[in-house]
């Protein structure tokens, strides 16, 4: 792989991890506090899989930058990171919650089994292994979404009030990052317009069966990942705080 | 409406050729639920190939204090398998109930009768559990590795990952040989 | 058989060892003493996800993070397991929660305290989930069935709790100046909070002969207290660090480190509701129990539509 391939493949993977980093620090506020007793048991599973995942994307980084992902998780200031912006919302109530990770978990869905035939292997070993979790995320998130859009009338009110707020988030999770085109061109990743449309083909019908209505408005224009909502300086500054406390600690 | 959860009696099967053992309940409102509840609560770390759920009202439950009062009733119903599950051994702390076999029969208490006959060779049976096959509800084989693998690869949930009993012997050593 | 030949009989089978099973004979306040202890048992596993919890977000490092958010996530299947048990008894999960949250049920006052730094994750792990197994290991041996099969559960799962603290606690004390510091605190912290984890001395304990009796308690308070404070203090002391009690002592002949008097008045404050998080634990509990509320209803709503073919 040439220098500048390199170069985009690190910021692809750096938009990977830091959305799933995000994510799953966003889950893990509900550990302690989530509607039944099990689901402080499921969703926390949940958190550790997507660290599990952010951390599995930082070291491929980390194999072509040498930066360690502790480094670049907790010293890399705000207008280093590159998540989507959906990811770094407050977690809201457990609709909003749910549906954002639908949102994310269809995304794994529809994108990973081209990642698995990645011509760079060591993405293509690593999309494989994670596979599995996503599925059971997926069914995760479908069970919650059926019982909640046809549950109660509260219940599919607060889910289309997620909705409405999330829909217009949910488009800029398909913006590419810089080189991303030259990527697809050499088949490590997929084209971001094909996720984008085998995603929607999934998701619309989907939220329609559990009595949502879709909003009208799908953004062509979108922000770029570097930016970002007032949130995430709230997160980072709570995410970072001991870490940045003794800078040389060995935690 | 007041609802209630359902209760579920959870059975895990370890590896493949060991017999299901009962390890918990979990409260869902059907058995989808309750199969994922059960995963997540009881299948977090390795030693998982199936589970098992099964609402606790379709269980029948005794212990050998209650078994004299087993009362059989005549019945239409047609017969269908049954799962006969039992606690050997009075004393050690982890076993409960498990699997040991089938029986044919068209009620509950029918069922346990006729498992008190054909299992009558298994010494210090102490309590008796049968169900109806089609009250269970498991996981498939293809799901192993969605289901069970995950806990697996979470090595950090395991206690030979921390390193504390050579550390601290070295430094109680340093500290009383200084 | 009258009750007193069935009681006599129950006596002996705790005296055989033997376990005593849901559906077996038991006498009314072997039921209702154990119902008491599972579920304060549960409870504390469930309050206990606070004061951990409420770090996970700061977490140092990506590895602490996971620890953290799977060490509290055990602690849900801890309190999990103990309902259950607690439900075997004739109890119900709704009713023991409810008395949680209305302030009737009491849970380990230790949860009471706040963590207040990082280094209280390492602490917490060490003393408290240290503290904890020893009580736990000897009520694995209960002679309540399900009880019993739920402390060994719980026991497996709290050696990795405390490992990882201890762990991080070694770290520390060999770290950085700031480390230390952090560590010291904290163990000044929460050392008598850990200590009175045992409950009253033995001879101010009221419950404790009884249930020595029935095979629930093996090992009275102020025993399992001594093999604590002999195990952390050495260590303690070989880190380089102290525990906040000017007052202790080794004593040769008796082979114990001899500590200083307990707080009782302290203890009787956070046990009756006064203690420094006291309500801020139960505010969050009911908080989330609230928030969730629509969310039962919801998923109780679909089971009905499911039982009446009205969804898939």
């Amino acid at each position: 792989m040439d220098n500048i391939t390199t170069q985009h493949l690190a910021n692809k993977l750096l938009a990977m991890a830091d959305d799933e980093l995000i994510l799953a620090h966003r889950d893990s506020e509900w550990t302690g506090h989530a509607p039944i007793l099990e689901e402080d048991i499921a969703f926390a599973n949940i958190a550790q899989d997507e660290l599990g995942h952010a951390n599995i994307w930082y070291e491929l980084r980390q194999a072509l930058t040498a930066e360690e992902p502790n480094q670049v998780v907790y010293f890399r200031d705000l207008a280093g990171y590159r998540n989507a912006q959906i990811v770094e919302l407050p977690k809201g109530d457990w609709a909003f919650s749910m549906l954002r990770q639908y949102f994310f978990d269809m995304l794994e869905q529809v994108r990973l089994p081209t990642l698995m035939n990645s011509s760079y292997k060591p993405l293509a070993d690593a999309a494989t292994k994670i596979r599995a979790e996503e599925i059971y995320h997926l069914r995760h998130t479908y069970t919650w979404l059926k019982r909640l859009g046809l549950g109660t009338e509260e219940s599919n009110r607060r889910l289309q009030n997620a909705l409405n707020e999330l829909w217009p988030y949910a488009a800029q999770m398909f913006v590419p990052v810089a080189g991303e085109y030259s990527l697809v061109a050499a088949d490590i990743v997929p084209a971001p317009t094909a996720v984008e449309a085998a995603w929607r083909e999934q998701v619309e019908p989907f939220l329609t069966s559990i009595d949502l209505t879709i909003p009208a408005n799908w953004p062509t224009q979108r922000p770029a990942r570097s930016e970002h909502t007032k949130h995430l300086a709230t997160l980072l500054a709570d995410l970072q705080e001991v870490a940045r406390f003794d800078p040389q600690a060995n935690w | 409406m007041a609802y209630e959860d359902t209760k579920f009696e959870v059975f895990k099967q370890d590896k493949e050729d060991r017999p299901h053992e009962a390890v918990g309940t979990v409260h869902a409102p059907d058995e989808e639920i309750a199969l994922q509840h059960a995963r997540d609560v009881f299948a977090r770390r390795p030693d998982c190939h199936n589970l098992w759920v099964i609402a606790e009202k379709d269980i029948l439950k005794r212990t050998i204090q209650e078994i004299d009062q087993l009362i059989v009733n005549d019945s239409d119903a047609p017969e269908q398998t049954y799962l006969v599950c039992v606690k050997t051994g009075k004393r050690r702390a982890m076993t409960y109930v498990k699997h040991i076999g089938e029986v044919t029969a068209n009620s509950h208490e029918a069922a346990l009768k006729e498992a008190l006959h054909k299992f009558n060779h298994k010494k210090n049976v102490y309590v008796w559990w049968v169900f109806p096959q089609t009250a269970v509800t498991q996981n498939d084989d293809e799901d192993i590795d969605i289901l069970f693998t995950p806990g697996l690869q979470k090595a950090y949930r395991q206690p030979n990952q921390y390193h504390t009993v050579m550390p601290m012997r070295r430094i109680v050593h340093e500290e009383e040989t200084a | 058989m009258t009750e007193e030949q069935k009681l006599q009989e129950f006596e002996e089978r705790i005296a055989r060892g033997e376990k005593i099973e849901p559906g077996d004979w038991m006498p009314e306040r072997y039921r209702k003493q154990l119902i008491r202890m599972i579920s304060q048992h549960a409870h504390s596993e469930i309050v206990g996800m606070l004061p951990e919890g409420a770090w996970i977000t700061k977490a140092p490092n990506l590895r602490r993070k996971m620890i953290l958010i799977s060490k509290v996530q055990d602690e849900a299947g801890h309190g999990q397991y103990l309902y259950h048990a607690a439900e075997s008894l004739g109890a119900k999960r709704e009713d023991l929660i409810q008395a949680l949250l209305d302030g009737r049920a009491k849970y380990a006052s230790v949860f009471n305290y706040p963590s207040l730094t990082w280094a209280d994750m390492g602490v917490i792990g060490w003393l408290v989930d240290g503290a904890a197994i020893k009580n736990q290991t000897m009520l694995a041996r209960a002679s309540y069935g399900p009880y019993s099969r739920a402390m060994v559960r719980i026991c497996a799962e709290e050696g990795f709790h405390m490992k990882q603290g201890k762990e991080m606690c070694i770290r520390y004390a060999q770290g950085t100046p700031k480390q230390r510091e952090m560590l010291q605190d904290a163990i000044n912290r929460w050392w008598w909070p850990s200590v009175m984890m045992f409950g009253l001395h033995d001879s101010e304990s009221t419950n404790s002969a009884e249930l020595l009796k029935w095979g629930i308690k093996t090992k009275t308070n102020d025993e399992l207290r001594q093999e604590f404070v002999n195990e952390l203090v050495p260590e303690i002391h070989a880190l380089g660090l102290t525990v906040p009690d000017k007052d202790i002592y080794f004593d040769e002949e008796s082979q114990n480190w001899v500590y200083g008097p307990i707080d009782w008045d302290e203890f009787w404050q956070v046990v009756r509701g006064n203690g420094p998080c006291n309500e801020e634990r139960l505010a969050a509990r009911r908080q989330a129990h609230e928030d969730g509320a629509w969310v039962r209803e919801a998923i109780h709503a679909y089971a009905d539509k499911k039982a009446q073919g009205l969804v898939a």
